[in-house]
């Protein structure tokens, strides 16, 4: 996982860097609430200049998977 | 969007509570009749005196039944179909006005003694459940359709409440707020004169989670969503979630 999501999802959930990994799943993490995805998705929108549907956002349920779709986003940037 | 003139120019002051009952000028009676039904004919409030005793406690189907077919004729106006629980208090009946569908769960209190003529609406199929106090000090009080209000929350209009459709309120919300005139601080709070900053308006499809505090002068935009346990001070726009004390948003809708 990139080093940069990493950091972030780190800052925003407040847990250690080490911790973040790229199957942690929404759903088993306490920290990663409502809130703090919506708090997630609006950094990673503004660091990585991208904009998300709300679809998108919804199912997003690993760093993974957000991971993936900020990769594709750049990709489509060129 | 329910229809609540904004006034936040001019902070708007009324009569207490306290001044009413501390009247030395008028019988306990009178005080009393003032607080509870105070344009009906003495014996319109009479009649209403007994509903108050003998079916506002009365249980099971029967009870709902009752309710729903004499305390109509009390009401400024008592839609189709709507239910009445138990154990609940309704003073100046002659100004709410409940919808079609409308339910009102026990223990609820109903009181538009500051309502005038604007008197307090609440439209079709909106669900006040138990323990909730709609009251108006001063100011009119108008819910949509089809909105939910938790448990135990508190509507107190200081200077008007508009609330629009399909809102969901969440249990033990506060919807009120209210100051004290800010040159007064040298009289005991008790003999201050309240001030309020302007209504509230919550637009439609608002969610507020529970123990949200709204205070007054504040506008809610529509479909925005406040987590619980917020303080909500400032104006919130439309699609918004807003958070903490005081709420800041933290995110767009989109």
């Amino acid at each position: 996982m990139e080093e940069r999501l990493k950091l972030l999802i780190a800052e925003i959930l407040d847990l250690p860097v080490d911790d973040i990994a790229a199957d942690m799943n929404r759903q088993r993490t306490p920290e990663w609430d409502s809130l703090n995805h919506l708090r997630l998705i609006t950094a990673c929108e503004s660091e990585f200049d991208i904009a998300l549907t709300m679809d998108e956002i919804a199912a997003i349920h690993t760093p993974q998977h957000l991971e993936m779709i900020i990769d594709s986003r750049s990709i489509g940037r060129g | 969007m329910a229809d609540v003139r904004p006034n936040v120019e001019r902070p708007t002051t009324y009569t207490t509570v306290h001044e009413v009952l501390n009247s030395e000028c008028e019988s306990a009676f009178a005080r009393y009749r003032k607080l509870t039904f105070a344009d009906a004919t003495f014996m319109r409030f009479a009649l209403f005196e007994l509903a108050t005793i003998f079916l506002l406690p009365a249980n099971g189907g029967v009870g709902l039944w009752l309710r729903k077919k004499l305390l109509r004729h009390f009401f400024g106006a008592f839609g189709r179909s709507a239910i009445i629980g138990r154990n609940c208090v309704f003073r100046h009946p002659n100004r709410i006005f409940l919808g079609d569908s409308v339910t009102v769960d026990d223990n609820c209190l109903l009181d538009a003694r500051g309502c005038g003529s604007e008197g307090l609406h609440i439209g079709d199929h909106t669900i006040v459940s138990r323990g909730c106090t709609i009251k108006s000090k001063a100011g009119g009080i108008r819910i949509g359709r089809r909105v939910n209000i938790g448990g135990a929350t508190q509507i107190i209009s200081h200077s008007g409440i508009g609330i629009g459709d399909d809102v969901g309120i969440g249990g033990a919300c506060q919807i009120s707020g209210g100051t004290f005139a800010i040159q007064e601080f040298s009289k005991p709070p008790a003999q201050r004169t309240p001030v309020s900053n302007g209504p509230i308006e919550i637009g439609s499809g608002a969610w507020l989670a529970t123990g949200v505090l709204v205070l007054d002068g504040v506008r809610i935009g529509e479909g925005s969503v406040i987590s619980a346990g917020s303080v909500v001070t400032q104006a919130v726009g439309p699609r918004c979630v807003a958070q903490g004390i005081p709420a800041k948003k933290v995110f767009t809708l989109r």
